[in-house]
């Protein structure tokens, strides 16, 4: 027997041998390892949704402080916005208690009244009471003519606790608490103490007369939701990135370190190269730190064209002898001159580009830096120039129009100095540094060469909110 | 569910029905256990490499299609390739001295008579682990050395080599039995 014919047989052996085994106990055991790997899924997945719920109320949260951010520091003409009452009661609550205006009074028209004026404090107060239950269905309550009369009456700065202390008002706010709610609630025994620090951080400046504010000291039946007080803003507010698209104007100045090699006697070309350049930017933040960037830009790009040209030039020279007898001779003869001369001469090329691009911005206080890639279309407006030549002398040059693919491969650097004004208006300046470093696809001048760019941008910028 | 026809036992996991699955655990776990065993280091690895390899059958069992070939010989493919994913993280680095061994041998047949299925085994285990793979996969279950590439992360003349190794060690080893039976020990 050789060996294939030994393999053979080892092979016929082997296939056909089958182990003993306990096909029960291991359909059991593949049963159980079926449900484990089940478990873990099933708890992957809500771990997930956990996560993903923990992340969407971050982002809410934040959404929420940024508001209130912008509300902390209108801008001086800001129009007055009406705002909604933050509490809302049920239906039928407001039907069994129907009345005087009085006995309306409740939190949430205490919102309604501030809203009537343009106070910047007051607006805080009611960006910061939020006591609203969505799930109920809204019942707007009127503001009581008391306190509309009052809204444009300025009132001095009281301390809320003084004003609840020796408030001789209705008793509004216990008339609404002996009138809960029929919805499913939660009682919150709101006490005088808490809710007079609360009040006091938020509103120590109320336009509205202090002593309409009593505060009830028994079980008060509120929504199922709890006011948010997360939303009160700290005394130092955690900085949050804007989230909302932008459109802007940047106009800049740049020099240039460098130049495509496609342009005739670019080597002499290299220095003096300017650009100017506006920019109509559309900016959309998808995260803190991405952001699509688009637009379209207009760009005039010079280059000095400079060369010393020298050439010789003879020139005649008259020779004056003078000869004994007093004769004098001009005999005529040439000189070789030496002729030095600087070219200067400036080429210009227009463009206009449409970017497309992700940018990841990191900024540190008002330094950023921001890689971008992606796409940009040129396209090259004709132009008209000079060139030299192989002689040194002027040779006119045309640039024609021309449409340009190229990937954009940019980091940016700079620092931004940024004033808002107006309600979304931001005006920005600053020192900017751009680094191309986009691969080299084609052989079309400016563009498709990395190039070093520096110089200062200047600007203004709008976000857009969107409600 | 005994005389159950395999067709309905494909039709039933097809379905994930846990009757048919089981059946199917019945009558194959035997031989693709044997699959596992020459795989694996000790039976309890088998056993770990059976049981994920049936929970991948039922899980892939949608993909298998009759027409490609038997039911047998893609789950003996599964078992392989989850015995090697598990084996990949003993990667062989040693190399086997193999210089002095003899060219191919005549074999008596009474030597092969006299093996059982646990001695073959037994010489076969005692392969280093990449000649043992490499030896199980091309003689036992017929992958080229293109397929054992690609399974074991090696190139083509590697497993060549390998294979070519393994079979002379495994020579060695028939022929030491050979004279041992001549000299009647």
């Amino acid at each position: 027997m050789n060996w294939p014919e030994f393999e053979n047989e080892m092979k016929h052996t082997v296939n056909a041998h089958e182990t003993p085994i306990d096909s029960d106990a291991l359909w059991e055991k593949i049963r159980e390892k079926r449900r484990k790997r089940a478990l873990i899924w099933f708890w992957s997945a809500a771990l997930a949704v956990v996560c993903s719920g923990l992340l969407w109320h971050q982002v809410g949260n934040r959404g929420l402080l940024q508001h209130e951010q912008s509300t902390e520091n209108p801008p001086a003409h800001t129009p007055v916005r009406t705002l909604e009452p933050e509490i809302k009661l049920k239906e039928n609550t407001t039907q069994q208690t129907p009345a005087p205006v009085a006995t309306h009074f409740s939190p949430s028209t205490i919102n309604g009244t501030i809203s009537t004026t343009s106070d910047q404090k007051s607006r805080r107060f009611k960006e910061n009471i939020n006591l609203e239950s969505p799930a109920n269905e809204p019942t707007h309550l009127p503001i009581p003519p008391h306190i509309q009369t009052n809204t444009q009456t300025p009132l001095p700065q009281l301390e809320i606790k003084e004003a609840i202390t020796t408030a001789g008002a209705p008793d509004t706010l216990t008339q609404f608490a002996q009138t809960p709610p029929a919805a499913p609630t939660v009682p919150i025994v709101v006490k005088t103490d808490t809710l007079a620090v609360f009040v006091d951080k938020t509103v120590s400046c109320l336009p509205v007369p202090l002593r309409l504010l009593p505060v009830p000291e028994k079980t008060l039946q509120l929504p199922e939701k709890q006011p948010n007080f997360a939303t009160i803003p700290d005394a130092n507010p955690k900085k949050i990135h804007s989230y909302h698209p932008s459109i802007g104007f940047v106009a800049g100045y740049y020099r240039w370190n460098s130049v495509g090699t496609a342009i005739p006697a670019l080597d002499s070309m290299s220095r003096g190269l300017e650009t100017v350049q506006g920019t109509f930017q559309l900016s959309l933040p998808i995260s803190s730190k991405w952001t699509l960037m688009t637009g379209i830009s207009y760009a005039k790009t010079s280059s000095l064209l400079t060369w010393v040209r020298t050439w010789e030039a003879w020139q005649p020279k008259i020779i004056k002898k003078y000869y004994g007898n007093g004769t004098i001779s001009n005999d005529l003869d040439s000189a070789l001159y030496g002729i030095r001369r600087e070219i200067r001469h400036y080429n210009y090329w227009r463009q206009i580009g449409i970017p497309l691009g992700l940018q990841y911005r990191f900024k540190v206080a008002k330094v950023y830096l921001a890689p971008m890639a992606g796409l940009q279309f040129n396209f090259l407006l004709p132009a008209k120039g000079v060139a030299n030549n192989a002689e040194y002398d002027l040779d006119p040059a045309v640039f024609s129009a021309a449409y340009q693919r190229k990937w954009l491969l940019q980091a940016q650097a700079g620092v931004e100095f940024g004033w808002p004004f107006g309600k979304n208006w931001t005006a920005v300046v600053g020192p900017h540094l751009q680094f191309d470093c986009t691969p080299r696809t084609t052989k079309d001048a400016q563009s498709s060469e990395r190039f070093l760019q520096y110089g200062i941008q200047f600007g203004v910028r709008y976000n857009l909110v969107f409600k | 569910m005994l005389s159950t026809d395999i067709t309905e036992i494909i039709a039933g996991c097809k379905r994930r029905r846990p009757a048919s699955q089981k059946e199917l655990v019945r009558r194959f776990a035997g031989s693709l256990l044997s699959v596992a065993t020459r795989y694996a280091k000790v039976k309890s690895e088998a056993e770990d490499i059976l049981q994920d390899s049936f929970v991948l059958i039922f899980k892939k069992f949608d993909q298998f299609d009759p027409e490609k070939g038997t039911l047998n010989a893609w789950m003996r493919r599964i078992v392989i390739h989850t015995a090697l994913a598990q084996q990949r993280k003993f990667r062989y680095t040693h190399e086997i001295a193999v210089d002095t061994l003899p060219d191919t041998p005549d074999l008596a047949l009474d030597v092969y008579a006299k093996m059982q299925y646990d001695d073959l085994m037994q010489r076969i285990d005692a392969l280093p682990d990449g000649l043992r793979e490499v030896f199980n996969l091309a003689v036992f279950d017929d992958f080229s050395h293109d397929e054992i590439s690609v399974a074991l992360g090696i190139p083509a003349g590697t497993s060549r080599s390998w294979l070519s190794r393994a079979r002379k060690l495994l020579q060695q080893q028939i022929l030491n039995l050979q004279s041992h039976e001549l000299a009647g020990i």
